[in-house]
């Protein structure tokens, strides 16, 4: 039991397991009567990694993570769990969704009006033939695990979302599965529930070491939780990496958009070469760029795009002198956030939203000096 | 290793294993109802344009004679066309104002009432003709003697031997669909939307007439397209309470000709074709007004509508609950138990007087009340087992398949609702007759016609319950492991229990009381209790009718008793 396994050995085991892709998608496409959801993607899960697959809704993750399941059938492609081969269009192989031993939490939770509690939790492990007080202490001990061992006996039609939620982890745990699905787990609940749950399944995600796919539109969800984050645009993969390495390079325009809030500034190539820092004119300001080998995707106007994230962009009340991308500008509008506050800044470049604290306030109308360190100016493709 | 390639060409060619087919789910059901259906209808059609040998089938001589004649008789269609839309009228009213009493109104005993108000729809319209013949026949009937023998006046109080009568008691009968269906949608109506049109300043009467009226309009149009065609189709009201007053509607000239020696069975046919116009017609003037009208607020979820505060109006809308029950229920089984235990046709109070012996004569003594009695148990039973498993495997592959062709299978299901029952088992009839097996005359015959009919009322209810199962909690049970049999039998039939059970004791009782699908296909050796009945009212004297119909009232209460029973036991349902 691969599961098993994993939580008794240790990190030696995983530090050796975590080379070797244990769910590996290639070349999937899958659709809907004639039109196409999901076109050519290819990925790969280490053992106890935690994937996120991120996007709009209708950008095809939804249907990725069924495919994997078994629940949708693709249309090309082949998919591979723990060394089997689940799905393949070429090989005409399709393992039954019952076969592949994996749990899923859905978006509806999908708790069985018509059990308990334990009955539900109780269900995948009766399926595999686990029988009598193993069954009882597997489930309680999955219970536990989400704190909801004392309701085991309720009905569970009387529980709350929050329950309904902790009640389909649990029973997503209890079954001993190679990999656990999530589909949106956490859109149903409201946003202080939505936090704590976040840091709870991230708790039981260390624990286990299950590898984990996990789909989500939030994308503070696919920040706090992953290891490795895709994000996904229209049935393709628009960006893959760590969540930090997606907020901070961001490839195109979309996915800075998408993650985060950024100004998307646009200009002409006023230098680029090897050895020599990008340069863009926006409206007559240079602004230097972090290095890249190539230059991105242009608009269909030929202008190109930088991406600068709104916590990124430094205001200050005096100069600064002998530094790049420094320029005076004026605060527009304060916008009390709480923690944060949003500035609109008029600068030579146009206009641009800056975050700042509530420490450190600039009043309306003040003349400020604004900074964007040059590595923080990031180049991305047009859409 | 290379991917797949999918080389931009279309990624559909390769392979068909995600293909959507028709599956044996959609072809199956869709040629039992095509043959069923129609070809009942086409040798109607064929039928009615027979001017030749009236015995020959199929026709020797085709012409529009049969029509021509008609026009000789067109206050036929004239009295059905006058009883249908008053009945229809009177009967979505009263739906209306029940179905807003019961589901958005504070007034009490709403459990009870639920319950109370449905009850006459399975009784059916044969026990309420009988039970009303016998309370408001102008010389003897109970209201009549009651009044006279308070007031002393000679006047009769009520005559139901009339058209309003007839109207009345069809009303009365065919009300709890309008409620049904009209109380559904103002369950699941969205309140805010009454809420938001009193903040903008309109006031009570206002916001019903152009909030609530308007969104209710779908439910309230489809309640009377189905009342109005099951009225077109009416049998047993108009025939026991018209033909005294020589009042014929269609289906009761239907019927003469049928029973004439020797039968113009062409003239008959061709009424019948003219009635399936005039609902053809119908159907299509409802899709004409809904065309742009899809609410689909209403089918959202289920939100918990506010009760009004109706305050000073409460009693007088209890009264008015009080008194559907009073006319539809109380008094109908309260005059057939009376009338059962009488040993003469005069209704004497006195217990003394009073004998079990017409139950023993319609149970034991008499084999034809006591065939039809087995044999409509069978038929309920039958009807209710296959409607369901038919109804839930239709619905089941419109919802959930994705078979091409599942939307033409709900259509072709829902068609035999828009023609009246008479005149379907007319054509029924030629069918099974024409067969090369020996169908006709056979219990079997029934059953086919029965689930035919009945088809489209099972569908309705089997889909209402199938689009309520989350798709993901089978879906949860297949991650969990569980194989197709182990799901159905852990997951989807638990879940499917309490629909499949109330759609089986509705099939079940509808099918014991009916009579119009059933008048043509039984005789001699295929006895059913609803044209027994009939045929009882004609010959056998008040009190041992009056028997055979408490017996058939009592196996309709007990089975929906016994089923609310057993889907009451579990809880979380």
């Amino acid at each position: 039991m691969a599961a098993e396994n994993n939580i008794a050995s240790g990190d030696a085991l995983i530090a050796a397991e975590a080379a070797r892709p244990f769910i590996e998608v290639k070349g999937l496409t899958a659709a809907y009567d004639t039109k196409i959801v999901v076109h050519d993607v290819s990925f790969s899960v280490t053992a106890g990694e935690h994937l996120s697959l991120l996007g709009p809704s209708g950008c095809g993750k939804s249907t990725t993570l069924r495919c994997i399941a078994g629940l949708e059938t693709p249309v090309e492609g082949e998919i591979v769990i723990d060394f089997e081969v689940v799905y393949s269009s070429l090989r005409r192989i399709n393992v039954p969704t019952e076969k592949r031993r994996l749990s899923m939490v859905f978006q509806s939770y999908a708790i069985w009006p018509h059990m308990t509690v334990f009955e539900n939790v109780a269900y995948g492990l009766r399926t595999q033939r686990v029988r009598g007080a193993e069954v009882q202490s597997e489930v309680l001990r999955a219970l536990r695990m989400v704190g909801m061992e004392e309701l085991a006996h309720n009905s569970a039609t009387a529980l709350s979302g929050g329950q309904q939620q902790r009640v389909a982890l649990a029973r997503s745990y209890a079954c001993r599965p190679k990999a656990i699905l999530l589909d949106e787990p956490l859109s149903n609940l409201d946003a202080r529930l939505r936090t704590r749950m976040r840091e709870e399944m991230r708790e039981l995600q260390r624990q286990f070491q299950l590898s984990t796919i996990y789909v989500t539109h939030d994308q503070e969800e696919a920040m706090a939780m992953s290891d490795r984050v895709i994000v996904m645009r229209d049935g393709r993969i628009e960006q893959e990496g760590p969540p930090l390495e997606i907020y901070d390079h961001p490839r195109s325009r979309f996915v800075a958009d998408f993650i985060g809030a950024a100004n998307i500034v646009s200009g002409r190539v006023r230098q680029h070469g090897t050895g020599r820092p990008t340069i863009l004119d926006v409206a007559g300001t240079a602004i230097e760029c972090a290095p890249r080998a190539e230059l991105p995707r242009p608009h269909t106007d030929g202008s190109y795009m930088v991406a600068i994230r709104a916590v990124y962009a430094e205001l200050r009340r005096d100069a600064v002198p002998a530094l790049m991308n420094h320029w005076p500008a004026t605060i527009e509008r304060r916008i009390l956030l709480g923690d944060i506050v949003t500035y609109v800044v008029r600068w030579p470049g146009g206009k641009l939203r800056v975050h700042g604290f509530p420490n450190n306030l600039f009043d309306e109308g003040a003349a400020v000096h604004l900074h964007v360190p040059s590595v923080r100016a990031i180049l991305v493709d047009a859409d | 290793m290379p991917v797949a390639a999918s080389g931009g060409t279309s990624p559909l060619a390769p392979l068909r294993h995600g293909a959507r087919r028709v599956g044996a789910g959609v072809w199956l059901p869709f040629a039992f109802l095509t043959a069923g259906l129609g070809y009942p209808l086409f040798l109607l059609v064929a039928n009615a344009f027979n001017v030749g040998d009236s015995q020959a089938l199929p026709p020797v001589e085709y012409g529009v004679a049969n029509f021509v004649s008609l026009f000789d008789h067109l206050d036929w269609i004239g009295n059905t066309l006058l009883v249908s839309i008053s009945g229809t009228i009177l009967a979505t009213a009263i739906g209306i104002v029940l179905a807003w009493v019961l589901y958005r109104t504070t007034v009490p005993g709403q459990r009870m009432f639920e319950i109370l108000i449905a009850i006459p729809y399975p009784l059916g319209p044969l026990v309420g003709a009988l039970a009303w013949s016998a309370l408001g026949s102008p010389h003897d009937g109970l209201l009549n003697q009651l009044f006279t023998s308070l007031t002393g006046i000679h006047e009769p109080l009520v005559n139901i031997y009339s058209i309003p009568g007839i109207i009345f008691v069809m009303a009365i009968f065919e009300a709890p669909v309008a409620v049904l269906m009209i109380g559904a949608a103002m369950q699941h109506m969205d309140s805010a939307l009454e809420e938001s049109s009193t903040v903008f300043g309109a006031g009570k009467l206002r916001t019903a007439f152009r909030v609530t009226l308007p969104l209710m309009l779908p439910a309230i149009l489809s309640a009377a397209l189905f009342l109005f065609t099951s009225m077109m189709g009416a049998f047993a009201i108009p025939t026991m309470l018209g033909t005294n007053a020589r009042f014929y509607v269609a289906t009761t000239a239907i019927y003469v000709l049928f029973q004439s020696y020797p039968p113009n069975y062409p003239l008959a046919a061709a009424i019948g074709v003219v009635l399936i116009v005039i609902t053809a017609l119908a159907v299509w003037l409802y899709a004409r007004v809904l065309k742009n009208r899809t609410h689909a607020i209403i089918f959202g979820r289920s939100y918990r509508p506010r009760r009004l505060d109706v305050r000073g109006w409460s009693p007088v809308l209890l009264a008015f609950e009080c008194m559907y029950v009073l006319v539809s229920l109380v008094l109908p089984l309260g005059v057939l138990v009376l009338a059962s235990l009488q040993k003469t046709g005069d209704l004497s109070w006195i217990p003394t007087n009073w004998t079990l012996n017409n139950f023993h004569y319609v149970l034991i003594d008499f084999p034809t009340t006591r065939e039809a009695i087995g044999n409509s148990l069978l038929l309920g039973i039958g009807t209710g087992t296959i409607g369901v498993a038919l109804a839930t495997t239709i619905a089941w592959t419109v919802h959930r398949s994705q078979s091409t062709g599942r939307r033409l299978l709900e259509q072709v299901t829902m068609l035999p609702q828009a023609f009246p029952r008479l005149i379907f088992a007319f054509g029924f009839m030629w069918m099974v007759m024409s067969l090369p097996i020996h169908l006709y005359g056979t219990i079997y015959a029934v059953l086919l016609a029965y689930i035919i009919v009945f088809l489209p009322l099972a569908y309705r209810g089997m889909s209402g319950v199938v689009v309520q199962i989350d798709r993901s909690l089978e879906e949860a049970a297949q991650i969990s492991g569980a194989h197709w049999g182990r799901m159905m039998r852990t997951v989807t039939l638990p879940l499917l229990r309490a629909g499949l059970l109330a759609n089986w004791v509705l099939l079940f009782m509808i099918s014991v009381r009916e009579v119009s699908a059933s008048l043509f296909l039984s005789g001699p050796g295929t006895q059913v209790l609803g044209p027994a009945i009939f045929s009882f009212w004609d010959s056998g004297g008040l009190p041992r009718v009056s028997a055979l119909a408490v017996v058939q009232a009592a196996i309709i209460l007990i089975a929906l008793v016994v089923v609310r029973r057993l889907a009451g036991t579990k809880a979380g349902l």
